[in-house]
């Protein structure tokens, strides 16, 4: 199967200097919000995202050079991102607790879900509100289980990741990848289930 | 991308509200960043292939702004540097292992004395070797009043002399 980003991975491997800086700025725009969005799902706040997201779009101008197309490039990407993001909450979570963000809900995500979810409930206020909410509760799920089960949810639902997609991104079997999500699902139902918000997962 | 069949494990309205957390665009800060930070690796790494060692006068220097501010006396003399300092520390050590050495050889080479004279078995052959000896011990008697002194002054413990017969003795 040919790596849609082939071509542009191998522009960046065959140059230096200013024609690198060109062709990795295209890299950039092509994965920046991508890896921004993980970054944020997964940690629960834009500080920590922004964090998270600097040293993955690093690591890849730093590793491009020898990216020998063992996996699809944007798994590559992925994986970095989902490092990168773990590592980053794990080391919020072990900083001193005043300065844990653990809840979602700053003025500045609030304005990117709003921004996130305008284009499809502008005919409904009401509704749109609900979703806000259940959209806010659901990121503070996501902030508070396991960050490697949060992370797979993340490249499942959020960013859409077929189940192979996943095995490549996170180098493990198909069948560990059913097996994990499966637990995932369990895990995210027994939060919501002890949060009282049973609304969110209509499942008798 | 995902097939009907992988969307079955959750509630569908729950997929779709998580799917909405997607479509985050990226801040406009984040390509300022990782330029910046690309550019702080780069110059580290310059920075590591480059080192540079300080010149030896630095001690010095140092040295003699930390007495000008008061941090302890200025010496009197002029402050040696480190490498000098370790090679007299050296020479030191090597004068106070060579005098150690030269003692202990000089006991080896006494007590070898006695063996040899052992071995020999007439008179004439203990005197020759005796004469070759660069010492010899003597018994107290026979002892000048003056070697006496002397020898008690180095702190050997001698009997008192005899005094001759019918001369009174001092003090009575």
């Amino acid at each position: 199967m040919s790596d849609p980003d082939k071509q542009l991975v191998e522009a960046c491997q065959g140059s230096t200097g200013e024609d690198f800086e060109e062709a990795y700025r295209q890299l950039f725009a092509l994965y920046q919000d991508r890896v921004y969005s993980i970054c944020l799902r997964v940690t629960g706040n834009s500080e920590d995202a922004l964090d998270a997201a600097q040293e993955t779009m690093v690591t890849l101008a730093r590793r491009v050079q020898g990216f020998a197309f063992r996996s699809r490039f944007s798994s590559w990407v992925y994986r970095i991102a989902v490092n990168a993001a773990i590592d980053t909450r794990r080391r919020r979570l072990d900083a001193p607790r005043g300065a844990v963000r653990t809840t979602f809900g700053g003025g500045e995500e609030e304005r990117q879900l709003e921004q996130a979810t305008a284009n499809s409930v502008e005919a409904d206020p009401v509704g749109a509100a609900s979703r806000q909410e259940a959209q806010a509760l659901l990121q503070d799920a996501l902030t508070r289980i396991n960050p490697k089960v949060s992370a797979l949810l993340v490249l499942r639902y959020v960013e859409g990741l077929s189940y192979d997609q996943i095995a490549d991104t996170l180098e493990i079997s198909l069948g560990t990848v059913k097996s994990r999500l499966n637990r995932a699902h369990a895990t995210l139902r027994e939060f919501l289930h002890h949060q009282g918000l049973d609304s969110l997962d209509p499942t008798p | 991308m995902s097939t009907p069949s992988e969307n079955s494990e959750l509630p569908q309205a729950l997929v779709d509200d998580l799917r909405a957390l997607g479509g985050i665009r990226a801040p406009e800060e984040l390509w300022m960043r990782v330029q910046e930070q690309r550019q702080i690796s780069a110059l580290a790494e310059l920075e590591s292939s480059q080192v540079v060692r300080a010149p030896e006068a630095l001690w010095d220097r140092v040295q003699a702004a930390r007495a000008a501010r008061g941090e302890f006396a200025a010496p009197r003399g002029r402050v040696l540097p480190w490498k000098q300092l370790q090679i007299l520390s050296a020479a030191a050590a090597v004068l106070v292992l060579g005098v150690i050495g030269f003692r202990y050889l000089g006991e080896e080479n006494h007590t070898m004395v006695q063996p040899v004279l052992a071995g020999a078995t007439d008179a004439a052959t203990k005197e020759a070797l005796r004469a070759r000896a660069l010492g010899m011990v003597v018994p107290p008697e026979e002892l000048s009043p003056s070697a006496r002194t002397v020898a008690q002054a180095f702190g050997a413990a001698l009997p008192l002399e005899q005094s001759p017969k019918g001369m009174p003795e001092e003090g009575r």
